[in-house]
């Protein structure tokens, strides 16, 4: 009698637990009830990101209708990394004047990791000699470092693709490796192996 | 004689290597960069890449139908049109919603021909709770299988991570199922969906799993590894213990969905975070759009303003330039052969004066040859390489590109014509042409800049906005998990003490009954338990 006394206490206590375990659990509204008025605000944020989108398409389309212009070509500048390090922030400068920074998370660290490249600037310039200088932050053995570093390129009529690449260089640091980009298509490759 | 033109041609070669290395040295002042050689399709390939990975759908689905449109070779590149449906499939997954392009193109007809199911993939956790709404738990035994299956190709963890945040309640459906399957002896069935489903499975669905695993191997006499099941679930649920206690403690601020993500409001919070996040990545991008944007336009307003000063110091030197075209050709008439060189010499020092820089060998040939012949100067003349004069036309007024040379060859004349009579040339009218039209050019770059500025400043406004947001969500989140860490503790404690009493009884043989006992006390009938 007492051995099935406790096997059904056992049983009971154990069924309570796994239930608890299980079933749904209790939502504390008092924590979400701040929720509305960030709903709102997204509702609004997105509302006026689609005008910006619209306002910056339109003005792109106006700029595109007095392209190409002869004055200035393409540039585009791209970023890549290899493993090892984090890459914290870019700031680019051209002829010396500020032009953007970026800060890079950690998706987008693991993204060049695998293989992708990231648009950092896609512009024109005036037709000539331009310094392309970078200020860049990393980490890498638990330790935040900043350098700088440029180079000096020549526009002329082709669009110009520079690829930069953050490598490690050794155990202590990284270095950024330029490189100009030519595009060719599968059949270029073919013909001109 | 014969040492001393040796010694000269010896110098002379000196200076032409030393000019060959300083100029070379010169061009390359600074830049270390070498040049490389990528197919299109991989480079845009890796752009494409990037963007899906940073979970920019948006863009990575507009690029990949924009270069898809562009290339018909990529039509059978696999890796592209897989990859925009992942984008558009994704994009559909989030909030608010992106704007997914809904339009059938190519890339759908090329994913059709692959058989690829990805699109069905989405709807098959739906397909499973309807199906056991109904009560027909094959079926969503089948759809939950079919989801299995799906998602162990190589982009399973992507698709894997999307379907957590589009089905907030999936881990909960999935261990019901292992349960029901369990209940009814079916115990290789259950194995497979807590296995198969264990991508799917929160730290928490990790340990809820274990405990229906190891009664499923106690049940398939498997009792080496239901020990081994429960060894794991306890040293699992040791560690939950400990997340939660450090974050009582205060020590990390963990945000609610790190440690419970398949609750309702933690879920709805994290979408809202989420969202938030996924604006201001949109900002950020319509920024550097826009700063990009900017840059350009203020490039061609720089640039413009330097050619409009050409213009204008071109058009003062037009007149004199062609007025001394006339006194060459009037000394071509008068001059003996033997005065030429002087006079070419004497022209050449005016015209370094009036351009304030050396004359070319081919500008010096050029006033050479408009003393002796002024049809060949003026053919010169016609040469965009050679006459500064036209290179500005064929810049700024798309009018004289097209303009036979024979054309331009008759304005010259006309011109020199007009000189002769005093009168305004039709190069001072084309200048004075093109001057104009790039002052409105400039004008409407000018207005172009102005309003970039506007949006730049807007999109600052709206980032700061966007952060106050975050950090207010963060701050609510970890407040939530220190509470739901409060109530987990004891459920965990509670569950860890469970296992361990579990394990006791497995060892003196008598677990399977008490463990199939006290699974059909928790498990109601599906109908009853999952109503619609």
């Amino acid at each position: 009698m007492k051995a099935l006394l406790k096997r059904f206490l056992y049983t009971l206590a154990l069924s309570v637990s796994i239930t608890l375990l299980f079933f749904p659990q209790p939502v504390f509204p008092e924590d979400t009830e701040e929720l509305p008025p960030v709903v709102d605000t997204i509702e609004k944020l997105y509302q006026e990101y689609e005008e910006i989108d619209r306002k910056i398409e339109e003005l792109k389309r106006d700029l595109e209708a007095q392209t190409p212009s002869p004055l200035v070509t393409p540039l585009t500048i791209t970023v890549k990394k290899d493993g090892g390090f984090t890459l914290l922030s870019v700031e680019l400068k051209v002829n010396d004047k500020y032009l953007l920074s970026h800060l890079y998370s950690a998706t987008e660290n693991m993204a060049m990791e695998q293989g992708g490249r990231q648009l950092l600037y896609n512009g024109a310039l005036r037709k000539g000699t331009h310094r392309i200088s970078i200020t860049y932050r990393y980490s890498l053995s638990q330790k935040a470092v900043e350098r700088s570093t440029g180079w000096t390129i020549k526009l002329q009529d082709e669009p110009f693709i520079l690829e930069i690449f953050f490598r490690k260089a050794d155990k202590e640091s990284i270095e950024p490796v330029a490189a100009r980009v030519y595009l060719v298509d599968e059949k270029e490759l073919v013909d001109n192996p | 004689m014969r040492k001393n033109s040796w010694t000269i041609r010896r110098i002379w070669t000196a200076l032409f290597v030393f000019l060959v290395l300083t100029t070379g040295q010169a061009a390359t002042a600074g830049a270390a960069w070498k040049e490389i050689t990528v197919k299109s399709s991989d480079y845009y390939l890796e752009i494409l890449k990037f963007l899906y990975l940073t979970e920019d759908y948006l863009a990575a689905s507009t690029l990949a139908e924009r270069t898809l449109s562009k290339n018909e070779g990529l039509e059978n590149d696999r890796r592209f049109s897989l990859l925009r449906l992942l984008s558009i499939e994704a994009l559909k997954a989030t909030e608010p919603k992106q704007g997914a392009p809904t339009t059938v193109s190519k890339a759908d007809h090329v994913a059709t021909a692959l058989g690829n199911t990805t699109q069905e993939v989405f709807v098959l956790p739906y397909l499973t709770d309807i199906a056991i709404a109904r009560g027909d738990m094959a079926s969503a035994g089948a759809f939950m299988e079919a989801l299995f299956k799906s998602t162990t190709n190589s982009y399973g963890r992507e698709l894997v991570g999307l379907i957590r945040r589009a089905y907030p309640d999936f881990e909960d459906t999935l261990l019901k199922m292992a349960l029901w399957h369990a209940e009814k002896g079916e115990y290789h069935r259950a194995l497979t969906f807590i296995d198969a489903g264990r991508p799917f499975l929160s730290r928490l669905g990790l340990v809820r799993a274990g405990l229906i695993r190891a009664y499923t191997l106690v049940e398939l006499q498997r009792k080496r590894e239901a020990l081994e099941s429960l060894e794991h679930t306890e040293e699992l649920a040791d560690s939950l213990i400990d997340t939660y206690r450090e974050i009582l403690s205060g020590g990390v601020k963990t945000p609610a969905w790190k440690i419970l993500p398949q609750r309702k409001e933690v879920a709805k919070l994290e979408r809202l975070h989420t969202t938030l996040e996924r604006l201001a990545s949109l900002y950020r991008a319509s920024l550097e759009e826009a700063i990009t944007l900017s840059t350009t336009v203020e490039e061609r307003l720089l640039a413009r303003e330097e050619s409009l000063t050409q213009i204008q110091e071109a058009m003062e030197r037009t007149d004199g330039l062609l007025q001394r075209l006339m006194r060459l050709l009037a000394v071509r008439y008068h001059a003996s052969t033997e005065t030429v060189q002087l006079h070419a010499d004497t022209i050449t020092r005016r015209w370094q004066r009036l351009l304030n820089r050396k004359l070319t060998d081919t500008e010096k040939t050029m006033v050479y040859l408009a003393l002796l012949d002024g049809r060949e100067a003026l053919w010169y003349l016609d040469n965009t390489m050679y006459c500064q004069l036209l290179y500005f036309m064929t810049l700024e007024d798309e009018r004289t590109s097209t303009e036979q040379p024979a054309r331009i060859f008759d304005i010259i004349l006309t011109d020199l014509e007009s000189v002769a009579d005093e009168n305004n040339t039709v190069f001072s009218k084309r200048l004075k042409s093109i001057e104009s039209l790039a002052i409105r050019a400039a004008e409407k770059d000018n207005y172009l800049f102005s309003e970039l500025k506007e949006v730049i400043n807007t999109i600052k406004t709206s980032l700061r906005t966007i952060e106050k947001e975050l950090r207010r969500i963060h701050s609510l989140s970890v407040r939530l998990s220190i509470r739901y860490a409060y109530k987990e503790l004891e459920r965990l404690e509670a569950m860890k003490t469970m296992t361990k009493e579990l394990t006791d009884m497995v060892n003196k043989g008598r677990g399977a009954e008490r463990f199939l006992e006290t699974l059909k006390l928790l498990t109601p009938p599906p109908s009853e338990h999952f109503s619609t």
